[in-house]
């Protein structure tokens, strides 16, 4: 028996290992798309296209009230209370059958719904498990109808669904006429003249389109990219084992082959002997030292390079002190365009409402400030990863990129298995849009753990705690004064091409609490901000020696708890406890230490927002906590979504696809997560947040000054992100996400020099 | 500093980085309308348009009356929907002497939604689209009788008597729908017809600039990606010589 070769030569195995995951991706996406049949053999398009139509349906007297003078709004009334009535007397089983044998249609292959169109609270129009049970079923369908009474006119409209836009135009046509049908029907059965029945007058021939173009390619897009990704993981893994022998095989000296190379790699002549290079740019304008020599091998060029990278070590473990000079030294002195980039990208997330500012051109995607500044930085940072040099991002996997990466992987799998369910019910570009963001989340990450050095993350978790005190400044404010800065700011500062949320400073919530939102959306997001941002004053409270900094870091403390409770949330109290308890488990007798100064904190956050804390207290005393709409909406979610986590409950209905307007709100993270993603997706979001303080254990273990002060600020961040995911959706509102991901991202950075560490001294000794 | 790495390799590829100015100018001049090759929409041209608003009233008028005419913007609101229905398109198009195949109506009141929802946004959408050379729009300006018609049409002067020819058909349907000749609401003209005539141009220069140079910015970008790969490709065929090498230095 002949065995599968294996190609000797690594660009072989790379072009081999490519060719198969390339093969593999295209044949499922093609098998997505297209109907595959062995017997016999052949490939036929799915029909996977939807389309919409719409109709209007006046209802009128038999004595036309439209152009009758002496109607009155007694009339009106009546007639309009009527059309509610046949809009739900459309959807009913008679109705249904009539409309669908004027269709042609199965009966059976219609679902019919009208929806609540007057003014009513959303929250009295969610459907609690059964009428959900019921929209799941209809929404398998592949023949819909939605009536919506007009809510201030006798009027119906009507919109259809159907695979095609004949069918579509029929089934809405045929609704009016069904209707008039049955009525006429009801009429002879009871006697009635019809000289008294009330008269449906459709205003023309349905209208229809194709209402989800593009479905195709991203049902094939998502699938391909899917298949790539996993079979690229799974290739690499596989082969790992064989890449780690030969690499134990081959002399530590070799290793010098996968350190960074200098801008132009060694390369055989083709015709000849070739001129040295040039010296690079960068040197030339004096801007990179020049002082290393040219290396055996290696072009002149190269002596751009540091001479610790030239000898076999990172550019990024050059010496601090000779990296000023050459403008690579550590970020703030630094010219390196990421690292400023990045810092820019967290002033905007920690100071600027960006999520409610957009572009005010209508494009097909929402163009939020965020999604305007990411894409630059990921291309900077592409750009520079492709480019290489001294300055370019160093690549390397911890358990946190894995723990991101199976969060992604939970999404991606829920919408390639339901792509074709969504849709059908036309949430699949919702799905596909919420995974944009998801993206930009991983980006964030991705492009801070590459590119921020071991030797930055401390000024950075001081820029972090700078901003998070802004943000919290500026809350308490807005809570003292009505004036949201950030919005009111932002709307000064940004081009007319923005258009920017109203803050409604001042305003109160249903149950009588301020809505002090700060930079968020909403009360809740600025209270999970500065849960976030807190822990980096509370650690440097705990690392302080001097008197001095231990004062402005107890300052800061204060100022960040009494913002929080300034949003007067009940989470202002859980989210902050949470951060308190997690430094309490690996910091117990530091804390205990600080006990005296928690008085003087707490005295300072009191008189920083008078009579909040207060507030936030008397929500939880027991009469007002179970009363509240806050407390009884969330706990009749758990009943209400029961329907959707069965439905679907390993790997969920989709990442993205629970729509609050027509489902419920669903205020905590961790349901949605269950629904959406299903209990794998909910496994891996509570992974992801696991590894982060799993990997912060060790160095907070070490208690290595600097490295330990970030592994515990990044670790009670983890726990207050899992903490505000059981009390709100978290990752609707993205500060929360950035800023978790974006410590996660530093903690990355001091886990993976931390290895490289340990690796050195392994080789060393 | 990473823009000087970037620049560095542009500067060492810069015949590659030469020939994206191919298809840059190429775009630059399609958009810009300097060659006559460009895709349709390019083409300079006008259109007309046009504007009729018209009040529904009782034939005595409810204006100086307090509290008259209250159900008025109701029926305005109707009376909005109904002419914006087939009836009215075929008897528009008659009045207008014009194809009723070229007439399109759209449909203000069907694209009003009142609960949001994929499938109503969608269908809303799909039936409001309107492809004619004649389109008439209808809405009314609740809360108040007002009903206005915004007319688009080759010329101006077409535009003018579409509009013209809409109110009518809407004073006869309202005469025609009266339960008896005096209990009927009249139709009345708020001003007359404003038309103009405007250009429909092409793209303004400043995008055909924007579109080159952000075309050009990703083809440098391509050309740093690729050499990027090259490098990693040579890197990973330069591992077993790099490894060779180290062994036969340790054997020695």
């Amino acid at each position: 028996m002949s065995r599968i070769p294996f190609p000797t030569s690594p660009q072989r195995r790379v072009i081999a290992g490519a060719a198969l995951c390339l093969v593999l991706a295209l044949a499922a996406g093609v098998a997505s798309v297209n109907a595959i049949s062995l017997q016999p053999p052949g490939i036929e398009p799915r029909q996977l296209s939807v389309a919409g139509a719409g109709a209007r349906v006046l209802v009128d007297n038999p004595r036309s009230l439209v152009s009758d003078r002496l109607a009155t709004e007694g009339d009106y009334r009546t007639l309009h209370k009527r059309a509610v009535l046949m809009a739900n007397l459309m959807v009913t089983g008679p109705v249904r059958e009539r409309i669908a044998r004027r269709a042609g249609l199965s009966p059976a292959k219609l679902g019919t719904t009208v929806r609540v169109t007057g003014d009513v609270a959303h929250i009295l129009t969610e459907p609690d498990s059964e009428r959900r049970a019921t929209q799941l079923r209809q929404a398998q369908l592949p023949y819909r109808l939605e009536v919506h009474p007009d809510p201030l006119l006798p009027a119906l409209s009507i919109y259809t669904q159907a695979p095609t836009v004949r069918e579509a135009e029929r089934l809405a046509d045929a609704a009016a006429p069904a209707l008039r049908e049955h009525l006429r029907a009801l009429a002879s059965l009871n006697g009635a003249a019809g000289a008294t029945q009330v008269v449906l007058e459709q205003t023309g021939l349905a209208r229809g389109d194709i209402i989800n173009a593009g479905a195709r390619l991203q049902i094939f897009a998502l699938t391909a990219i899917f298949v790539l990704l996993l079979s690229a993981a799974v290739l690499v893994l596989a082969t790992r084992p064989r890449r780690q022998a030969r690499r134990r095989a081959a002399p530590p000296a070799a290793d010098a082959a996968h350190a960074p190379q200098p801008r132009r790699p060694p390369r055989a002549p083709r015709d000849g002997p070739r001129p040295a290079p040039a010296v690079p740019l960068a040197q030339r304008l004096g801007l990179v030292a020049a002082s290393a020599p040219a290396v055996a091998g290696m072009p002149a060029g190269a002596s751009a390079m540091p001479s610790a990278a030239i000898a076999g070590a990172s550019p990024h473990r050059t010496s601090a002190v000779a990296r000023p000079a050459s403008g690579l030294g550590d970020w703030p002195r630094t010219t390196r365009l990421l690292p400023w980039m990045l810092a820019a990208m967290m002033a905007i997330v920690w100071l600027v409402p960006f999520n409610v500012i957009q572009l005010t051109y209508s494009l097909p995607i929402d163009l939020k400030l965020d999604r305007l500044v990411l894409p630059f930085i990921v291309a900077v940072w592409a750009l520079a990863l492709a480019a290489g040099g001294a300055a370019a991002p160093r690549l390397r996997l911890t358990w946190i990129h894995l723990g991101v990466a199976a969060v992604v992987l939970a999404a991606l799998v829920s919408l390639v298995l339901q792509a074709r369910a969504l849709n059908a019910t036309l949430e699949l570009d919702t799905s596909v849009k919420k995974l944009t963001l998801l993206a930009s989340y991983v980006a964030l990450f991705v492009v801070v753990a590459s590119s921020i050095r071991h030797t930055e993350v401390p000024a950075f978790m001081k820029y972090t705690l700078g901003l998070a005190l802004v943000c919290a400044l500026g809350t308490i404010v807005e809570y003292r004064f009505a004036y949201n800065v950030f919005y009111s700011v932002s709307e000064l500062v940004l081009p007319g091409m923005f258009s920017v949320g109203e803050a409604e400073a001042g305003a109160v919530d249903d149950i009588g609490r301020r809505v002090v939102r700060g930079p968020g959306e909403v009360p809740l997001e600025a209270v999970a901000m500065l849960a976030m941002g807190l822990p980096i004053a509370v650690v440097g409270l705990i690392g302080s020696a001097e008197r001095r900094r231990r004062i402005l870091y107890g300052v800061a403390v204060a100022i960040i708890l009494a913002a929080a409770a300034s949003t007067e949330r009940k989470s202002a109290l859980l989210a902050p406890a949470s951060v308190f308890l997690t430094l309490a488990y690996f910091r117990r007798r530091e804390l205990l230490r600080l006990a005296p100064l928690g008085v003087l904190i707490g005295v300072m956050m009191l008189l920083l927002t008078p009579g909040a804390a207060q507030t936030v207290v008397s929500q939880l005393s027991g009469e007002r906590f179970n009363s509240v709409t806050t407390v009884s909406d969330r706990t009749s979610d758990y009943d209400a979504v029961r329907p959707d986590v069965f439905t679907h409950l390993m790997f969920g209905r989709g990442y993205g696809s629970y729509e609050h307007v027509t489902a419920r709100i669903i205020d905590m993270e961790l349901l949605r997560t269950l629904i959406e993603v299903g209990a794998f997706g909910l496994l891996a979001y509570v992974v992801m947040l696991g590894t982060i303080v799993a990997a912060a254990r060790r160095p907070i273990r070490e208690r290595r000054p600097r490295d330990s002060a970030i592994a515990l600020s990044a670790a009670a961040a983890a726990v207050a992100w899992l903490v505000v995911s059981a009390l709100f959706d978290v990752m609707a509102f993205p500060h929360c996400p950035y800023i978790g991901l974006w410590m996660a991202g530093l903690l990355a950075v001091v886990v993976s020099a931390e290895r490289d560490r340990r690796q050195e001294a392994g080789w060393s000794s | 500093m990473e823009l000087l790495s970037v620049l560095g390799v542009l500067r060492r590829r810069r015949v590659l980085v030469a020939l994206g100015l191919v298809p840059t100018l190429l775009i630059w001049a399609l958009l810009s309308g300097r060659l006559a090759a460009g895709p349709a929409p390019l083409a300079v041209g006008k259109t007309g348009i046009a504007q009729l608003r018209v009040m529904v009233d009782h034939p005595k008028t409810t204006i100086p009356r307090v509290g008259a005419g209250s159900v008025l913007p109701t029926q305005a609101a109707l009376l909005a929907d109904l002419a914006a229905s087939d009836a009215q398109r075929l008897a528009i198009a008659r009045r207008a002497s014009i194809p009723a195949a070229a007439l399109g109506m759209q449909r203000m009141q069907l694209a009003r939604l009142f609960a949001l929802g994929q499938l109503p946004e969608r269908a809303a959408d799909a039936s409001a689209g309107v492809a004619a050379p004649y389109v008439v729009s209808v809405s009314a300006a609740a809360p108040l009788p007002i009903v206005t018609f915004d007319v688009r049409a080759p010329s101006a002067r077409e535009a003018a008597r579409l509009a013209t020819a809409a109110r009518a058909s809407l004073e006869a349907a309202v005469a025609a729908r009266a339960p008896d000749a005096d209990r009927g609401l009249v139709i009345k003209p708020l001003g007359g017809v404003r038309s103009a005539s405007v250009p429909v141009t092409s793209l303004p220069p400043v995008v055909a600039v924007a579109a080159a140079v952000v075309l050009f910015a990703l083809w440098c970008c391509g050309v740093v990606v690729l050499h990027g790969l090259l490098r990693a490709w040579r890197r990973i065929g330069a591992r077993p010589v790099a490894a060779a090498a180290a062994g036969d230095a340790t054997a020695g």
